[in-house]
């Protein structure tokens, strides 16, 4: 099938969740009982049952109305060489990478291993499941083994989140990213950036700092 | 929508104001993405608060609740100010160069228009006529110089509204307003486009009417009605509400937008004459309205079949007629009277959607009987077990019948844009839930039945000789007879008509609404056309059906000049050849206006003049949206401080009426929906994915508020006027900022709607705080400005 690309691009995402339902669905993933804090953000964060989510990032527009707010669309970035992996005691049977570059943890991803794997993650992905399982995004690698879009591309109305084969994403990132920063009066141009550096099968198209947008890991 | 969805790619700037698009339809911003990206458009919010909408705005700019017209008065004042309208398309097209009587006034201190009378709070509109000649067709002054003219008092009337006082009344800042100003007028080229959508943001005020009207006197003075990418649109709220609003789901109309007959339309000829003929002259205009008896007839013959003839007024007489006021609120003020004995709700959820629930969860129990339809148990089917009520006290007896989901039955579904489309079962209702079709089916047997044996006594007739052919032959109504029957057929021979210009008065032929004559006919179901290919500019013509006749823009000859040439070449959605017209299905088929050997017609077909109404003589509180506060209001009205309100806003009085004053309440209350939730929640609050989104009631509210309560995000807040109280949590944002207001600084809190005492998340209902008091035209209830107090709960 080829290697394949994730394009995750906040400026056109509108923060509906389609993406953060898709995922649960396709996944059968049970709800989390969640409590109302203050943001939109809920789960407050990846967890076990949540495999992406979009984070509400409220910053200042340096005017004296509205806020820069940032809604960005988390999960795995699926490194190419991904180091996570490393952090198991039973790499092979715990872990694979599909043709297509999906970075994934099977049914023998055990929790003995969880806090090295987390450590030996750069991003804060790996979460571990109350049956003990560690636990991420898994690129829909099952989806896209059928020539299907992971689930959250295909909820997303937008195309904040696109997916396709490695070369064609990758251009069209480098074209979205010429248009941003000469013509989007909406973005910081100067901060208009692929992310993450490493290389990987989900990048975004970053408007502002990755922390700002709620994201973590700089490498 | 005049236009439709997919036309939103088509624009230059979209202007969202009333209406959260990206979180409540968030599909639209599929197109918007698509038209900022290749035309480079422009998109502004305007909103009291700062939404996702907003996130994706170039500019973003906040205003007061309620204060839509003052923004939109500046805005027709910037633009008449510097000459920014398009020029050809005012003046033909539309009633700018109509001379009005002269006496005509707006008496600017007292805040009333000519005719106003006190006593019964109301206009009497005489002096709002147009000027006519000898052969009683309007007069117009095509330079549009005459003081009398409607461009001449329009620029009057809103010269008013200068930008310093517009900020003073919205609290908009002045360098964001003209920001908004000159993006929106960027459109006034002829080959530009905007298209202003908006939604309950706009609607729900008791100046919601005038609202829309600013939109369109801004809209119609860019010419961008009638074209690719502009237009007027209405995001409508539920999936299918514009079908049930097609068919007749409001009080004042039946199907196909025809009017209600009330107690003093004593016959069809009557009927026929008062609201549809002789109201033309104007050779210029087709006036279609004037075909309303040939529609009324083919309804009456639908309904009653072979015992509708002409010599019996074709059982005019035998529709029920309206006696009064029966909107929301109206029918709940009724109830809690007692007047109202028994009720069916479909698919509706008052006790959690209405506004001031409270009061109206106390009519339910003044009902006899109550029926509740619904996927879910409703707050609304179980009002009488809510916390401090004792059910003893109920005598209620309510009857609650599972119903199907949209997607567990076939039928049509009439999206914003008009468009109609067919949809498949998907699969079986659990349990014993039915479609709405077959209880209706059901009802309709069981009472023919009950009156065959003589046991109804009043209006038999109706019951008795009522056409309802639809049976499936195993107790179960075809959907495909009765939307053949909508489409229309010939009385005689059971052929279906092509479409409405067929229908006629004589009782020659049935149709159950003229608008969707054309989807159901000897091509067969047109609705469940799916050919994917565009046929014209997003029109997709063979993808569905649309009405009227598979027009996919309304006034679409509104986008031409008077020689049938596109106004915008790079986006023409008609275009005369020189005998016929290419694109879409055209707002008729006549040649062009500078045609001289046809007869052509102006574009706006349904309105009596055949051009769209800038002023407007019909509606109940004046010909041009003017200033006025909402009922609860923390300011006095800057314009006149001796008229705040809206002069003919109705008061019901009694038990509901509990308004507050700014020294008791002065936090500006408004309520909204958010992306995860539907409605009154019947539907998410229910499932566990979407309560995992919006788990709680929250309420939304400045830092500089937050401070002054003590309140920090996650706290519990109490939310009060003299309606209702209501417990949520705080969300303490700067998405929300205190606005200056005549010179004083304006807090106001945000609270979604979708909160009751059912399903897996419970919580308290914003519309405990929302008054009953509506529309000046349409009583749509004032949900989006009230006032409260707030303080932290312990």
């Amino acid at each position: 099938m080829g290697k394949k690309l994730m394009i995750i691009d906040p400026s056109r995402c509108t923060g509906c969740r389609g993406c953060q339902v898709a995922c649960k669905q396709w996944n059968e993933q049970p709800a989390v009982k969640t409590i109302f804090t203050g943001s939109y953000q809920n789960p407050p964060d990846l967890d076990g049952d949540t495999y992406t989510l979009v984070r509400f990032s409220e910053r200042d527009n340096g005017k004296p109305y509205g806020v820069y707010w940032l809604l960005t669309s988390d999960r795995c970035r699926h490194c190419s060489e991904p180091t996570c992996v490393d952090g198991f005691s039973n790499t092979k049977e715990a872990t694979f990478i599909s043709p297509e570059g999906a970075v994934v943890y099977t049914d023998q991803a055990k929790a003995a291993d969880f806090e090295n794997v987390k450590d030996y993650c750069p991003f804060n992905i790996p979460r571990l499941k109350k049956n003990g399982k560690v636990v991420k995004c898994t690129l829909c690698y099952d989806r896209i083994a059928e020539g299907m879009e992971p689930a959250c591309a295909h909820a997303c109305p937008t195309d904040a989140i696109s997916f396709g084969d490695y070369d064609a994403m990758m251009k069209y990132a480098q074209e979205r990213i010429a248009w941003l920063k000469a013509k989007d009066k909406r973005v910081k141009a100067d901060k208009v950036k692929l992310y993450p550096d490493l290389p990987s099968a989900v990048k975004w198209i970053l408007m502002d700092d990755y922390d700002a947008h709620g994201l973590e890991g700089d490498v | 929508m005049t236009n439709h969805w997919v036309d939103l790619r088509n624009s230059d700037v979209f202007l969202i104001i009333g209406s959260n698009a990206a979180e409540n339809h968030p599909i639209s911003f599929k197109w918007i993405t698509e038209a900022i990206e290749q035309r480079g458009a422009k998109l502004i919010s305007v909103d009291p608060r700062f939404t996702r909408t907003s996130a994706r705005a170039h500019i973003y700019a906040p205003l007061r609740p309620g204060t839509d017209v003052a923004f939109m008065g500046g805005m027709i004042n910037y633009i008449l100010q510097h000459d920014l309208i398009q020029k050809e398309y005012v003046q033909h097209y539309t009633n700018a160069t109509f001379l009005i009587n002269e006496k005509f006034d707006f008496k600017t201190a007292e805040g009333l228009f000519s005719g106003y009378d006190p006593e019964k709070r109301a206009y009497d509109n005489s002096s709002w006529a147009y000027q006519l000649d000898e052969n009683k067709i309007p007069k117009r002054d095509m330079s549009m110089k005459d003081p009398h003219c409607v461009y001449q008092l329009l620029k009057k009337f809103y010269a008013r509204y200068d930008m310093e006082t517009v900020s003073k009344i919205t609290g908009t800042p002045i360098d964001l307003m003209k920001q908004v100003y000159e993006t929106y007028a960027s459109s006034h080229p002829a080959d530009k486009s905007a298209t202003i959508m908006y939604a309950m943001g706009t609607t729900q005020h008791t100046h919601g009417t005038q609202n829309i009207r600013s939109y369109v006197i801004a809209q119609l003075l860019m010419g961008n009605i009638g074209v690719a990418g502009g237009g007027i649109n209405a995001l409508r709220g539920e999936s299918n509400v514009q079908g049930s609003t097609d068919m007749c789901l409001l009080f004042h109309i039946i199907p196909g937008y025809l009017q209600c007959p009330t107690d003093a339309d004593t016959s069809l000829d009557a009927f026929a004459k008062k609201y549809y003929e002789g109201k033309n002259f104007n050779p210029d205009s087709a006036a279609w309205w004037s075909n309303g008896r040939k529609y009324m007839v083919s309804l009456l013959k639908e309904w009653f079949g072979e015992h509708a003839t002409a010599a019996n007024d074709f059982a005019y007489s035998w529709i029920p007629k309206r006696g009064g006021n029966y909107s929301h609120i109206s029918l709940f003020e009724d109830m809690g009277k007692g007047v109202m004995k028994g009720a069916f709700c479909f698919g509706q959820n008052p006790a959690v959607g209405g506004p001031n629930s409270e009061f109206e969860r106390n009519a339910l129990a003044k009902l006899d009987w109550l029926v509740a339809i619904d996927l879910w148990e409703t707050e609304t089917s179980v009002f009488w077990k809510r916390d401090g009520v004792n059910p003893k006290d109920i005598k209620t007896e309510v009857f609650r019948l599972p119903a199907a989901a949209s997607v567990e039955k076939e039928g049509s579904i009439s999206n914003s844009g008009r468009w109609v489309q067919w949809r498949y079962k998907g699969g079986d209702a659990p349990g014993d839930s039915m479609d709405d079709l077959w209880i209706v089916h059901r009802l309709q047997q069981e009472v023919y039945k009950l009156y065959k044996a003589g046991k109804g006594k009043k209006h038999t007739d109706a019951i008795l000789k009522l056409n309802w052919p639809y049976d499936n032959g195993h107790g179960h109504p075809d959907v495909h007879k009765v939307a053949k029957a909508i489409n229309g057929y010939e009385t005689a021979t059971g052929n279906q008509v092509k479409n409405f210009t067929l229908l006629q008065a004589d009782g020659s032929t049935a149709s159950g609404n003229w608008l969707y004559s054309g989807a159901y006919n000897a091509d067969g179901n047109n609705m469940a056309k799916r050919d994917p290919k565009d046929t014209h500019l997003g029109m997709y013509h063979n993808w569905s059906w649309c009405w009227l006749v598979n027009r996919r823009v309304l006034y679409n000859r509104a986008s031409v000049d008077l020689n049938g040439q596109p106004f915008a070449p790079d986006k023409p959605i008609i275009t005369w050849s020189g005998s016929a017209w290419t694109g879409d299905v055209p707002d008729g088929g006549w040649p062009p206006m500078s045609d001289t050997t046809g007869k052509p017609k102006l574009p706006f077909i349904m309105k009596n003049e055949g051009v769209a109404n800038i002023f407007a003589a019909g509606l109940a509180d004046g010909p041009f949206p003017e200033h006025y506060e909402p009922v609860e209001s923390p300011t006095e009205n800057l314009m006149h401080p001796a008229c705040d309100c809206n002069p003919a806003v109705f008061y019901y009085g009694g038990a509901s009426a509990k308004f507050g004053s700014p020294d008791k309440y002065p936090i500006v209350g408004t309520t909204y929906r958010v992306s995860e939730h539907w409605q009154a929640g019947a539907m998410t609050r229910s499932l566990p994915w979407l309560v995992e989104l919006m788990p709680e009631l929250f309420v939304e509210m400045s830092e500089t508020l937050a401070k002054e309560k003590g309140l920090t995000n996650g706290d519990l807040v109490r939310v009060w006027n003299d309606r209702g109280s209501l417990v949520a949590k705080a969300c303490v944002t700067n998405r929300f900022k205190p606005l200056k207001v005549n010179g004083k600084d304006v807090e106001m809190v945000g609270i979604p709607w979708h909160w009751g005492f059912c399903g897996i998340c419970e919580g308290d209902s914003a519309n405990v705080l929302t008054p009953h008091v509506g529309d000046a035209n349409t009583r749509i209830p004032e949900f989006k400005a009230f006032l409260v107090n707030i303080e932290k709960k312990l």
